[in-house]
């Protein structure tokens, strides 16, 4: 019996082995190679000494390091505006508007594209001599006609949008999900009340999909901390100066694009990893929500 | 009309608001593909009007010198590569967490939720270093290992919650006909998991189409490149030339497309998974 | 019996080993990162198989049978070099790889040959250019690579619309960069944009207008600026160029985009600008677009009372090829590097791409632009230049000028802070 028992727990643990072993060679690995190495001076070649903290403390000292991070908060206005807008796209497709099915394929489409292909949309669309100029233009408005990617307001807002408009998709057939999993009598007996839209929102749908929402909230926040990188790379390339560069943007720029600064890389990329972790910490609900999807 | 339906013009507002919205996302790839058929001078001269004459030569410098073609076969060949392994390395594990939990299993199938979130970023540059080691820089294996490590804790979680709904009897039924480990998965998990197992390898299939940071950094010879970096290549090439640009954005866009409008289904009910984006 | 065998085996495996040496002496090949020294922006667009880098690889091969060079076109930059740096530890880098000179070579020195002891006395008499690749630019330093293109840059011009100002620059240049800027401000009058350029780009920059700054305040202080022995804050060069930047700007005698224009040259190309910066390497195309009539080029018009530096174009051996210590093939790819470099190569070369040889025994003639002013002018031009001040400051410090320039350009950055940002950015990084 025993035996048998150890035969099925050493076939289940080879059933667990390819995941875990290719997680521990690509993810643990390099997880650990990176903390080790943000403690060295690190230069690509040669040099590779322990320097203990330095290189953090020399981040924390520099101005790029506040400003990249000042920058991904910012960025987070797009989380709230577009769990908004994808909220009430969700609910007005909920209402069974007459063609919601195509309208739903349709918002979902820019999520199915390449975020540098948006990207590079919205950098010709807001370039100087770009369509969204020229409509200003031809609208009898050439004063707002301005170089968009070349000031820090308007560049971040250009991004921002990007993001909020590929997202809109998502967050309205997540939601949608949400409110299909609330019993149709509930909403139906509020109508028959006459409850009027907002009304119905306010006080039924809103507190029944809570938790679809907490669940968005959190993993966009998280996104905006480590999926900018395309959009950054395509739009502004983190310009002018550090005025639209990002935690995750400023990873690839110091350790790829920078001469002798991988030590520093790797420390920001240690600073990125905390911050993505404890977010995920407060994830855990995550996986109660999938664990739902079956029933 | 006495007050009995007070809403009347909602459903038509609604509606207008919903057209508004959508052609806010139908305009940028329409206006992307109609501009690809002009001319350079006739791309400045105006880029809101129709082309006056839809030839295809943008699209057809776009293969024969551009070559793009062998880049979009590069990235079939990851994406496919990656979704094939990615089903089978999480289908084994998830069938494990969810039929056959041991003691701790629970624990490590924590832990390997816990590392989806774990940028990229902060992986590549040990990996990079790695790879250039053992010489698998500019080949598709070393990005299709990236977004295999990427994609198995989605993978394994979407999976495991569905073979969680298989009833428990089958699996038993089976046993009792003899089926081994792989039997079980081949006769019973795989037929009944497919729905989600479909849901996941289109997630897989288009993150990994869509990558562009890994294969950046890991793929430096345009040969060997995805159709997505070679684009931040054919942009900065043409740049003077937005007609090409828009071409080449077209061709690039048009696969992922194409699978949407056959697989859209499954993305819904991925998303409404928690699936990842 | 057991004797037998064993002879038998010991012999077999004799020829099997020398089989397979010849087998491993026979072919060898050398790898080739070339970058844009090597083909041309007409060039990229077509197949490899038709580029002129080729043919003479091609050439080589025919020379050395056995040896098959295996080219990979690259961009040089920054990305580049940093992925080279990892090829390079691992061992598995390329033979040979086309650089920059300089500041941007320098820091590359414990991962190439040093060439000092290969290169013959003939190469080193007619090539120029060897003091951009010599470390640190010492005297009796370890040469780290081949110079290779020589361009040179400044402020090119459209004669049509300088003429429409009521102006001719072929006779009355502007001497000062205040008459420049009066001229522009002339030019603004008749409507088109006088002075357009790629500030996000940095070519504004390292092309042409950062020369202002080493006129003012010579090459030994970019040096001291670079290592912190005197401060950016108060060198009267550098707060100059940028102010003078920031004044254009300001008086709207720019264009309305510098700070994130991606497409100078193809509006200076279709006549919207009159005057950009650009050189030899971009000048094929916009002779191409105005006609070699209409295309001038204007040397710099002075803004020091004091120069430092007299000079009427920036330029000189701004690349080179290296190549890697780890190379097995180091003899070959040093004969390699030596015939890209000879006389005839560089002639059959200069045929596609734009950039001068760096010889000193190629002429006019050689090249066949004996009939072409731009490039007589040019080439005349070129016996004093002022040398490539990217080049010659440390990669880092270079950056945050390329990524601060936009700010400055746009007035949200003052050139004042700037170089005090500058000042703090070079103590960091002690």
């Amino acid at each position: 019996m025993t035996d048998r028992k150890r035969k099925e727990l050493t076939i289940s643990l080879l059933g667990i082995a390819p995941a875990v072993l290719v997680l521990l060679v690509f993810r643990a690995y390099p997880i650990g190679s990176v903390i080790w190495n943000s403690l060295t001076n690190w230069d690509g070649l040669f040099k590779h000494d322990f320097i203990g903290l330095r290189n953090y403390l020399r981040i924390f000292r520099t101005d790029y390091f506040w400003k990249t991070l000042a920058n991904c908060f910012i960025m987070f206005i797009n989380v709230p505006i577009q769990i908004v807008i994808g909220l009430v796209v969700s609910m007005l497709l909920y209402e069974k508007t007459p063609g919601w099915r195509f309208f739903r394929s349709l918002y979902y489409l820019p999520q199915i594209v390449s975020a540098v292909i948006v990207g590079y949309l919205f950098a010709i669309f807001f370039s100087y001599d770009g369509p969204v100029n020229e409509l200003l233009r031809f609208a009898g408005a050439p004063k707002l006609a301005i170089e968009w990617l070349g000031r820090r307001p308007t560049a971040i807002g250009v991004v921002i949008t990007a993001l909020i408009w590929i997202n809109i998709g998502w967050q309205g057939v997540l939601m949608l999900g949400g409110l299909s999993s609330i019993n149709p009598s509930v909403f139906e007996s509020a109508k028959m009340d006459g409850a009027n839209f907002f009304q119905r929102t306010f006080y039924i749908l809103l507190p029944m999909i809570g938790r679809v929402i907490e669940y968005s909230f959190i993993y966009s926040v998280a996104w905006t901390f480590t999926g900018l990188f395309p959009f950054i790379y395509s739009i502004t390339n983190g310009g002018p100066g550090y005025d639209t560069t990002t935690l995750d943007f400023l990873v690839y720029q110091k350790a790829f694009r920078e001469d002798s600064a991988l030590g520093e890389a790797c420390a920001l990329a240690v600073i990125l990893l905390a911050i993505v972790s404890v977010l995920t910490l407060f994830q855990r609900r995550l996986s109660d929500r999938a664990n739902s999807w079956s029933e | 009309m006495p007050g009995r339906k007070p809403l009347k013009p909602g459903p038509v507002l609604v509606f207008l608001a919903f057209l508004v919205l959508g052609a806010s996302f139908v305009f940028p790839f329409l206006y992307m593909f109609l501009n690809a058929f002009k001319s350079t001078p006739e791309y400045y001269k105006s880029t809101f009007k129709l082309p006056e004459h839809y030839n295809w030569a943008n699209f057809a410098t776009m293969v024969s010198q551009f070559r793009i073609q062998v880049n979009m076969l590069n990235s079939l060949f990851i994406s496919m590569s990656a979704v094939l392994l990615t089903t089978a390395v999480g289908m084994l594990a998830a069938y494990v967490f969810a039929k056959r939990p041991f003691r701790k299993s629970h624990a490590v199938y924590l832990v390997i939720i816990f590392s989806m979130f774990m940028p990229n970023q902060v992986t590549l540059i040990p990996l990079y270093f790695l790879y250039s080691k053992l010489g698998l820089i500019n080949t598709p294996f070393a990005v299709i290992i990236c977004s295999l490590a990427a994609g198995i804790p989605a993978c394994i979680m979407l999976l495991t919650a569905y073979f969680k709904g298989i009833p428990d009897e089958i699996c038993e039924a089976a046993i009792l006909d003899g089926c081994g480990f792989f039997g079980i998965i081949r006769n019973v998990i795989f037929p009944l998991g497919k729905p989600a197992i479909a849901v996941n390898a289109t997630f897989v299939f288009l993150r990994t189409w869509n990558d562009f940071l890994t294969p950046l950094v890991l793929l430096t010879k345009r040969e060997t490149q995805t159709v997505v970096v070679a684009l931040s290549a054919l942009v900065s090439r043409y740049q003077s030339d937005p007609p090409y640009q828009m071409a080449g954005l077209t061709i690039a866009t048009i696969p992922a497309i194409v699978m949407y409008l056959f697989l859209q289904k499954y993305l819904v009910e991925g998303v409404n998974a928690g699936s990842i984006k | 019996m057991a004797m037998k065998r064993f002879v038998l085996l010991l012999s077999i495996l004799m020829i099997i080993t020398s089989v397979s040496a010849i087998a491993q002496a026979k072919p060898v090949t050398l790898t080739f990162w070339c970058g844009s020294a090597y083909y041309n922006s007409d060039e990229a667009k077509k197949p490899q198989s038709e580029w002129a880098i080729t043919k003479i690889v091609k050439q080589f091969e025919a020379l050395n049978p056995g040896v098959t060079v295996d080219v990979t076109p690259i961009e040089v930059s920054s990305e580049t070099i940093a992925k080279f740096k990892a090829a390079a530890i691992a061992k598995n880098g390329p033979d040979v790889i086309e650089l920059w000179t300089g500041s941007y070579l320098f820091p590359l020195k414990d991962i190439l040959v040093p060439l000092n002891k290969y290169i013959s006395a003939e190469d080193r008499k007619n090539i120029s250019g060897w003091d951009a690749v010599t470390y640190n630019f010492e005297k009796n330093g370890d040469i780290l690579a081949y110079p290779i293109g020589n361009n040179y840059a400044g402020l090119v011009y459209n004669k049509a619309l300088i003429k429409a100002a009521g102006m001719d620059w072929d006779k009355n240049p502007p001497k000062t960069s205040e008459d420049f800027r009066t001229a522009l401000k002339k030019i603004k009058e008749t409507g088109v944009v006088p002075f357009g350029f790629d500030g996000s780009k940095g070519r504004i920059l390292h092309y042409a207008t950062i020369y202002w700054w080493v006129e003012e305040s010579g090459y030994e202080r970019l040096v001291t600026n670079a290592n912190g022995t005197t401060k950016y804050e108060d060198d009267k060069g550098f707060i100059n160029l940028m102010t003078y930047m920031r004044s254009l700007y300001e008086d709207g005698l720019t264009n309305a985009d510098a700070a994130t224009s991606v497409d100078y040259d193809s509006k200076f190309s279709t006549g919207k600008y009159a005057v950009t910066v650009g050189g030899v390497n971009n000048a094929k195309a916009f002779e191409a677009a105005l006609g070699p009539e209409n295309f001038g080029f204007l040397p710099f018009p002075s803004m020091s009372a004091r120069p430092k530096v007299k000079a009427s174009i920036i330029g000189g051996a701004g690349n080179c090829v290296a190549i890697g210590n780890y190379s097995k093939n180091r003899d070959l790819a040093v004969k390699f590097v030596s015939f890209l470099s000879s006389k005839a190569s560089f002639i059959a070369l200069t045929k596609s791409v734009t950039t001068f040889p760096a010889r000193t025994d190629v002429t006019l003639d050689d090249l066949g632009w004996t009939n072409d002013p731009f490039r007589q002018k040019i080439f005349e031009l070129s016996k004093n230049f002022a040398f490539w001040v990217d080049n010659s400051i440390p990669a880092y410090q270079y950056d945050e000028m390329k990524r601060f320039f936009p700010n400055i350009l746009t007035g949200r950055l003052s050139p004042q802070d700037f170089a005090k940002q500058m000042d703090k950015l070079v103590q960091d990084k002690k």
